[in-house]
């Protein structure tokens, strides 16, 4: 596994224990009433789950176990721009921080949109990078 | 593929067929101008999908084949591995019953309790699956 890969996995499950934290308080308040707040916290459970956990885990296991380049023939690393994996990665966490922040301390709907630019864009690069090896396996 | 990774999957797969269900039940209700039934509950649906089907899926693939623990043999201590499942899934059908439950009884303190322990259950799912993972995220 790379270091990419690692990195991306890990800050997955950060994100998936915040998640389930946020998940599992909603839930027992529904049952008791222990923090009346936390149902505004909904949207924030969402984007932990599906930003931060699926999509991380998904950058990180599809960079990792994809096809490779030879680098003989094509010139470039066996896994593509490493430099664009990881810029693709920081802007996602930026998205990330800044659309949840959005979320919790104001109303006004520009923090959320540049959050999830930045996600968009992030995701975006990541794909440029990854699609190329998208390719069927070389015969010997 | 080890037991415990047929017993995530195929249940990953149940759950699957279960929210889809549910799923055509809950537009039935609209459609046949049927009344709101007890099972038919969004949040409960939604939670079958991601946690029951998706994160479940990716929990028995990931612990059978991200690269083995430096302790426990090829994919762990089996023991962790099946305290993640029965977490899981005893959380998830807690839910099951009791998140539609308080819909149609109201203020039930067993329902209310049921919430609480499922939400609880399947935080210390997500919890163990992160412990029991984190090492096996790594190189070679």
């Amino acid at each position: 596994m790379t270091r990419f890969s690692k990195w991306a996995i890990r800050l997955s499950l950060g994100y998936m224990l915040i998640g389930f934290t946020i998940g599992g308080l909603m839930l027992a308040n529904k049952g008791f009433l222990i923090l009346p707040s936390v149902p505004l916290y909904l949207p924030v459970h969402i984007e932990y789950m599906m930003v931060g956990w699926f999509i991380h885990l998904i950058f990180g296991v599809a960079y990792w176990m994809f096809p490779r380049f030879t680098p003989k023939e094509t010139g470039l690393r066996p896994r593509g721009f490493v430099r664009a994996a990881w810029g693709s990665l920081l802007l996602l966490n930026i998205g990330l921080v800044i659309f949840t922040t959005g979320q919790l301390v104001t109303d006004k709907l520009w923090f959320r949109f540049l959050g999830r630019s930045f996600e968009v864009i992030g995701t975006l690069a990541f794909f440029v990078n990854l699609w190329p090896r998208i390719k069927p396996v070389k015969k010997p | 593929m080890p037991t415990f990774v047929r017993y995530y999957i195929k249940t990953a797969l149940i759950y699957f067929l279960l929210s889809l269900l549910i799923g055509v039940l809950l537009l039935a209700v609209p459609v046949f101008e049927l009344s709101s039934t007890l099972i038919l509950d969004l949040p409960t649906y939604l939670h079958l999908f991601v946690v029951g089907w998706i994160t479940q899926l990716i929990f028995g693939v990931s612990i059978w084949m991200f690269p083995a623990p430096d302790h426990g043999g090829r994919y762990g201590y089996e023991k962790l591995v099946w305290a993640i499942y029965l977490t899981l899934n005893a959380g998830l059908l807690l839910r099951l019953i009791a998140e539609p439950g308080t819909r149609v009884v109201q203020d039930s303190l067993f329902l209310n309790w049921m919430l609480i322990i499922s939400a609880l259950l399947q935080w210390s799912a997500g919890l163990l699956y992160s412990l029991h993972i984190w090492g096996r995220v790594k190189g070679k």
